[in-house]
């Protein structure tokens, strides 16, 4: 399955990334640095706030999507740091955690007895969730995956504790990270019970972000133990709200489409993993994702008898990735099938591992009949046995059976002469003249409509913003009758003036 | 009732099968799936005995495979359904099944034989690795790419001869399948 890898690489290459940073930056102290990271931390806490206070979604997303940045330079100390910074006293039960899991116990506890008599001011709960999400990707960096999965066992506890709708995005992000800890132990399907109950919950609590994660994890985690029916079962049973953010919807499209490319939907799947594709962050930071969508997608493209562009193979994001496609998509354009088996055998390891190699056996039938229609369009006329010899076919019969197979699939446009044993090309049609291009042109105009509706949905409408322009408008009117007044008086010097002028 | 008189039973209808006396198989099932669902293993639970479900999970097979003699397909595939958790907890019960492979080839050649490509695909795509080197398996996946591909000449071979089929239960596909693709070849002469 490709998709476990699609987020280390996009770990790889946020560290290359990191490095060039580096450099640039070196001037800067450890504890300059530091600081800098508790300051940004600490921002964050405002932004949180904001979100809170304004019921403002934005703003919560804004934090996560620094977290990228944020967690390559986080250490234990800015941690702590944080720590002290956003609870009043060590002995909160959050901050006691995370100091725990830091191993900074003994520092926390000395204070513990002083101020737990102490009435305790309420954390605000997405500070309290976001500071947990920070240690999260801290101890995955690390590494220490039981230590990892200790910790989010107890987090997830304080996050079901809270029912706050300003908490979704951050709530979604805690279950990722959960999830993705769970998984890298192999607890797959004893983690799907949890996971169903807690889809239940957000779907009753409109909890959209959270319910968008969820079912994305159900979903992988599905089709990581091969469970595609029961994945189809929850694709179609349960459904997807689709003002998640883009990047989990990205990533719900291309479980869809994987689920449509194995049961042979192939047109549904094409669309699903454009739709992922487009989605998806057009970054280095998901370069994985991205890699992992184009390889299916090629293949798809492939099975429905299509080329992939050969642009696409030249990107410097995909060259390498995709080099191994590259073979199998040459072998199926020219139609060679000895070319095919050849590639299938020198990748076959790559595609086990990419989840896409049961998908190529299935491509074999098209390299067959891409070689037909390119020998219909070549010759006007020919023997069954020419074909068989091209094609490498094992018998003259198994020839024939074949072409009468790709005239009846619409393939090519031929008769066979079963006497003499040649295959006749009719004359090729203008293509103008069928529903081609009409068939073109709709779809060209459905992606534009669906392309302008959703960019009308995406666009934001801020709480309140009306009652400041109503107290616009009100001004404004005031301003008029000032102004009619004005006028009105004017009116009587302006004739005078008038006069004046003449 | 009592431990022992389901053992007897089972030992019965295992008889029954070994003897090639479907109808008879047919008769002893029902009685004895009930007695399954009061032993509490008709599905399979951890908590379950599991020296009982190897029992139980046999005792499923044989009614799947009679199933096929008896040409009942959809008795064939409730089996299956009912046989499929026990599969997904191999690894617990002991001793394996000899015949998981058959059962699921067979199913495979079952939707190959309904013309239902897609379930075929979901199905085969839970195996991976096994496709290619099972010779049960094996079977069906080959029969399905000349199907696709339009060699009906190797498939006609493949069923029509007993040397290349591997089991008998196979055979009784034989002429659903060639009924499949003579039904396609008449469109077209």
């Amino acid at each position: 399955m490709p998709a476990p890898e699609s987020k280390e690489p996009k770990v790889e290459i946020k560290d290359e990334k990191m490095t060039d940073a580096n450099t640039v930056e070196k001037p800067k102290s450890p504890e300059e640095i530091a600081s800098l990271v508790l300051n940004d931390i600490k921002q964050n806490f405002g932004f949180l706030e904001k979100a809170a206070v304004n019921f403002e979604p934005r703003f919560s997303m804004r934090v996560l999507r620094g977290l990228g940045n944020l967690r390559r330079r986080l250490t234990p100390d800015i941690l702590v740091n944080a720590v002290d910074a956003a609870y009043p006293s060590p002995s909160h039960r959050s901050a006691a955690l995370i100091l725990k899991y830091l191993g900074k116990e003994v520092s926390g506890m000395e204070i513990d007895e002083s101020s737990s008599s102490s009435s305790t001011p309420a954390v605000l709960p997405e500070i309290d969730i976001y500071l947990l999400v920070l240690l999260q990707v801290f101890l995955l960096d690390q590494g220490d995956i039981a230590k990892l999965n200790s910790f989010n066992d107890e987090a997830i506890t304080i996050l079901r504790g809270y029912n706050r709708r300003t908490l979704d995005a951050l709530a979604a992000k805690m279950w990722f990270y959960y999830a993705h800890g769970k998984e890298l132990d192999k607890q797959l399907v004893e983690l799907r019970p949890l996971l169903l109950a807690v889809l239940r919950t957000s779907t009753l609590r409109h909890d959209t972000e959270t319910r968008a994660m969820l079912t994305t994890l159900l979903l992988r985690n599905y089709l990581h133990t091969q469970a595609i029916s029961q994945a189809h079962q929850l694709v179609l049973k349960a459904d997807f709200p689709e003002s998640a953010a883009t990047s989990v919807v990205a990533r719900y499209l291309y479980y869809v489409g994987r689920i449509k490319a194995i049961q042979l939907d192939y047109s549904a799947a094409n669309e699903s993993l454009i739709g992922a594709i487009r989605k998806a962050p057009q970054t280095s930071y998901a370069a994985g994702f991205l890699q992992a969508a184009h390889k299916l997608k090629v293949i798809i493209e492939l099975l429905m008898g299509d080329i992939p562009e050969r642009s696409l193979f030249r990107e410097t994001m995909y060259e390498k990735a995709l080099s191994p496609y590259m073979e199998l998509v040459k072998a199926v354009r020219i139609g060679e099938v000895p070319q095919f088996s050849e590639a299938i055998e020198k990748y076959g390891a790559v595609f086990k591992k990419d989840g896409t190699y049961m998908l190529i056996l299935r491509l074999r039938q098209n390299v067959i009949k891409t070689g037909i229609r390119m020998m219909s369009l070549s010759y006007s006329k020919i023997s069954l046995r020419d074909i068989c010899i091209r094609l490498h076919l094992d018998s003259e019969e198994s020839a024939e059976y074949i072409v009468a197979k790709a005239i009846r699939d619409g393939v090519i446009e031929a008769t066979i002469d079963h006497e003499k044993g040649f295959m006749q090309s009719k004359e090729i049609l203008d293509i103008y003249s069928t529903q081609e291009p009409n068939m073109a042109f709709h779809e060209r105009i459905k992606f534009c409509i669906s392309l302008h509706n959703e960019s009308v949905k995406a666009m934001r409408y801020p709480m309140n913003q009306h009652r400041v322009e109503l107290k616009n408008v009100e001004e404004a009117r005031e301003r008029e009758k000032e102004l009619a007044s004005e006028i009105q008086e004017g009116d009587i010097e302006d004739e005078d003036g008038d006069f004046d002028g003449l | 009732m009592s431990q022992k008189s389901f053992e007897t039973r089972a030992r019965e209808l295992a008889s029954a099968f070994a003897a090639k006396d479907y109808e008879r198989c047919s008769h002893l099932l029902p009685p004895l799936k009930v007695v399954l669902s009061q032993l509490n293993i008709l599905v399979p639970l951890l908590s379950s005995d599991l020296g009982l479900l190897a029992v139980a999970r046999d005792i499923l097979e044989i009614g799947a495979l009679t199933a096929i003699f008896l040409r009942d397909d959809l008795l064939f595939s409730r089996y299956i359904a009912q046989l499929s958790p026990f599969y997904a907890m191999k690894d617990k019960i002991h001793p394996p099944s000899s015949n998981e492979k058959k059962l699921i080839a067979l199913r495979l050649l079952l939707l190959l034989s309904k013309n239902d490509i897609a379930e075929f695909h979901t199905e085969l795509e839970t195996l991976e690795d096994e496709a290619d080197k099972d010779v049960y398996i094996r079977y069906p996946v080959m029969l399905e790419r000349w199907l696709m591909e339009g060699s009906y000449d190797k498939v006609w071979k493949a069923t029509t001869q007993r040397s290349e089929v591997p089991a008998e239960e196979f055979a009784i596909f034989a002429d659903v399948s060639i009924a499949n693709c003579g039904g396609t070849q008449n469109r077209w002469y």
